[in-house]
């Protein structure tokens, strides 16, 4: 039994690694693209519509839909038009250049009442024994391999049955190639695999053996929290600490540091030049607690982090019903995977929590179009769908008084009251045009944007029209209210950054993006996995503007 | 309740003035919130479109939030209102202009209600208030004025009174009012959770004993920077559409906005022994 699952195991990554080594008689199936969709509803235009923008990314060179409760007659001029031919039954056709092999595609959907499905499994049997030729069963089987593949809320698990059709796979001779969940951008592995060298001193004070314990070395996940590393750096100084109860808490140049923001937030924002090995502090006695919510380890950590999920998903959804009925396993699950920098896991217990953010038809472009330049800028410009929607985002911001030139003469952030902290969600309101990074940032610190004599314009422009509105204030207040509000984007929309404020610094994951790159391009691939994308702004004002 | 007086405007801003006169309000306790000029310019121009919105809410396809210039209009709303039914009382609301960028202009009013130095009796001396409380959502019993009103006087108890501070600051992320608020017994000491547990009224303990992470949890300030008490916020907005629903029916047509804080306090209150007067419910249908 084991050396099958062993064979198995080699013979997957074998099949896996195609794309680079093709000594195996198997078709290169990456090269070839099928699309096999389980669909409901088709022959209505939504669907019409999606389906041509999937083929036009995706270019599929087999397109199989199922379950379309659409006799077959009326989409033959659709297909046709959409270059396939609109039939049962396709000559293999093979690649000129090379030698082909012919394969038999099986496209399975299988009924959801059990008696009818294993007649559909002795069958695939039967015809198992007899095929010759290499075959590919694929469709929707009702059926899961692991529990990892499931997407649903339901909690009856049956791993007898999910057995029961693994049994079946392996009596047709068949390998299941696994389904594989969301898989993250390059950008969100970068992030995910981001970390900070971390030299981590006693404080002096608790030091009560000679000589002092070295500091200890560590690598901090950026987007993990400092408490989390207790565990791991507490047998480098427990030998040397006075006797008392741990309350454990870090400081970073007589700063301390707030557990509860991503440790790869606090690094970007409180080193202005990066510092590696960045120097912190530890202390496991005297917790600030006038500075510092208190932190019981793990547990506080963790449900800060999912009390910031609620929150976001309450941003996005308008409600934290998805966060709320999450089952105690997936709760689990969701939390070990931001421990473990896990982001496949991550992804696949995240998407049943239903918080994309839409408008990224940037980065769906990217990842599809083959890259050729001229077609990307083509594509880049005609970006201009409408996409309205709120993107949790928490942005600080700090004040420097002197300039300088050089990062590393960045004045040392000694207070938090140096660093002002705007937890506001962005609406994102691209008519006709791509909203950009530039853009967020207007409406989340408009002031930086508004010239001192349009906000006096502004007010008494307001003033005027709420003249006029009075009498007839009834029932209209909704709408007034948005008018205002749109009034006052067009005024931002139509200035630039003023005069007297200077971006010195923006930082997101420890980049510096061009204020022109599409917002959501940044939420999609740096947020934290608490959906929030955090933003770090030093600004320099060069003289307070009074009205 | 769509009366608004036309000098509504002109009282509010009086009041951020004698605000910003008052030392003791703002510069012992907020070191971090100097107020601008610029700040009340930022409130009398919500205050101008508060006049215009005529503040009413269309009941039917309302979600039970707020817009952070609605939540001003409502806050000025509720001290004014405050005020008039709590002459006596030391205690009264507030409103404390914060910029969150005080070195920059903002023509955004921005800022919080506060009522600081609110003394609340142990929970074992209030046995006879525990029975009050179950029947406190009905406006018929308003017998319990006086008893209720002596929750905010000053007074000194045998033992120990611990001395509260509560701040109602909007969530821009849940679109709803959110209550911070702190403690400290009489030598200054903050107190820790719980000793605040100790304060609370039986059912408020109890859910705090169930749910430990998502019922009171300390958090950050948003405008203060430092850790404080706060109620999660994120059944707000389904409640306070409940509560006016109901409300509606009785009231034919829209409910202002300035109706919000006080159905809002009026449950929240209850959570952490904060009470309102019954005059204020009841007369809250006639603004």
């Amino acid at each position: 039994m084991r050396s099958v699952k062993d064979d198995h195991r080699r013979i997957r990554s074998i099949v896996k690694n195609l794309a680079t080594d093709t000594p195996l008689h198997y078709p290169s199936m990456d090269l070839l693209k099928l699309l096999i969709w389980n669909c409901c509803c088709a022959g209505n235009n939504t669907f019409k519509r999606n389906l041509v923008e999937i083929i036009r990314v995706h270019k599929p060179k087999i397109l199989t839909l199922m379950e379309t409760k659409v006799a077959f007659s009326t989409m033959g001029n659709f297909f046709n038009k959409l270059g396939f031919i609109a039939s049962t039954f396709v000559d293999p056709i093979g690649r000129s250049d090379e030698d082909y092999e012919e394969w038999v595609l099986a496209v399975v959907y299988a009924s959801p009442n059990p008696f009818l499905r294993d007649t559909l499994w002795d069958d695939l049997e039967s015809v198992a024994h007899n095929m010759e030729k290499p075959w590919l069963v694929a469709g929707d089987f009702n059926d899961y391999g692991s529990q990892n593949e499931r997407r649903s809320f339901s909690s009856n698990h049956n791993s007898k049955r999910t057995q029961k059709f693994l049994d079946k796979v392996n009596n047709c001779n068949l390998l299941d190639l696994d389904s594989t969940g969301p898989r993250g951008t390059e950008a969100q592995k970068y992030v995910w695999e981001g970390a900070i060298p971390l030299q981590i001193h006693l404080h002096d004070s608790e030091v009560t053996t000679l000589p002092p314990p070295p500091p200890a070395l560590i690598l901090a996940p950026r987007i993990g929290y400092l408490p989390l590393l207790v565990p791991h750096i507490k047998p480098f100084f427990s030998s040397a600490l006075p006797p008392g109860v741990d309350t454990v808490w870090f400081e970073y140049r007589g700063l301390p540091l707030k557990w509860y923001i991503p440790t790869g937030v606090l690094f970007d924002l409180l080193c202005a030049e990066p510092e590696r090995p960045w120097n912190l502090t530890v202390h496991f006695r005297g917790y600030p607690a006038n500075i510092l919510i208190p932190c019981e380890g793990e547990d506080s950590v963790k449900w800060s982090f999912i009390n910031s999920l609620k929150e976001a998903a309450y941003i996005i959804n308008g409600n934290c019903k998805n966060v709320m009925n999450m089952s105690q396993s997936d709760q689990v699950e969701l939390w070990h995977s931001v421990m473990n920098g896990n982001l496949e896991a991550y992804l696949r217990v995240s998407s049943k929590l239903k918080l994309g953010i839409g408008g990224d038809e940037f980065s769906a472009k990217l990842n599809s179009s083959s890259l050729k330049s001229q077609q990307s800028t083509v594509e880049t410009d005609t970006t201009g769908s409408v996409n309205t929607g709120r993107i949790p985002v928490r942005l600080y911001v700090c004040n420097v008084h002197e300039d300088f030139d050089d990062l590393e003469d960045a004045p040392i952030i000694d207070s938090w009251d140096k660093i002002s902290y705007i937890n506001r969600p962005v609406e994102i309101h691209g008519e006709g045009k791509c909203f950009t990074l530039l853009d967020a940032l207007k409406t989340l610190l408009p002031e930086f944007f508004a010239e001192k004599s349009s906000i006096n314009e502004e007010i008494s422009k307001a003033e005027v029209e709420d003249e006029q509105r009075l009498p007839s204030e009834e029932g209209s207040s909704a709408r007034t209210a948005e008018e205002a509000g749109e009034t006052l984007c067009e005024q931002v929309e139509s200035c630039i950054l003023s005069d007297n404020v200077e971006i010195k610094l923006l930082r997101i994951q420890g980049i510096e993006p061009k204020l022109e790159i599409p917002f959501a391009w940044l939420v999609n691939n740096l947020m934290n996995p608490e959906r929030f994308l955090h933003i770090c702004v030093y600004v320099r004002v060069l003289e307070p503007i009074t009205i | 309740m769509d009366r608004i007086e036309p000098d509504c405007p002109r009282r509010g801003v009086e009041t951020v003035r004698t605000q910003n006169k008052d030392p003791q309000q703002l510069d012992r306790r907020l070191p971090l919130c100097v107020p601008f000029p610029s700040t009340i310019a930022g409130v009398f121009y919500s205050l101008a479109v508060m006049v215009s919105n005529g503040a009413k809410i269309d009941i039917l396809t309302w979600d039970g939030t707020l817009s952070s210039s609605d939540f001003c209009v409502a806050a000025l709303a509720f001290t004014e209102k405050w005020k008039r039914f709590n002459s006596t009382t030391l205690s009264q609301w507030s409103w404390v202009p914060c910029p969150k960028c005080p070195w920059i202009a903002t023509h955004e009013a921005e800022g919080y209600l506060s009522l600081e130095n609110v003394f609340l009796p142990r929970s074992s001396e209030e046995e006879h208030d525990e029975q009050s409380q179950t029947v406190h959502d009905d406006p018929s019993c308003s017998g319990q004025d006086d008893d209720i009103d002596n929750t905010i006087l000053v007074r000194s108890y045998d033992h120990e009174v611990h001395r509260y501070d509560f701040h109602i600051v909007y969530s821009s992320s849940y679109k709803v009012p959110v209550l911070y608020f702190r403690s400290y017994r009489s030598d200054g000491q903050p107190l820790v959770l719980d000793d605040i547990q100790k304060d609370l009224p039986a059912n408020s303990a109890k859910v705090l004993m169930e749910s430990k992470w998502t019922f009171i949890t300390q958090e950050e300030h948003p405008y203060l920077n430092r850790p404080w008490h706060t109620l999660h916020p994120c059944g707000t907005s389904e409640w306070m559409k409940l509560l006016f629903i109901t409300d509606a029916s009785q009231a034919k047509g829209g409910v202002a906005f300035e109706k919000y804080l006080v159905s809002w306090l009026s449950v929240v209150g209850q959570v952490v022994r904060l009470r309102i007067p019954f005059e204020m419910l009841n007369d809250s249908g006639q603004l």
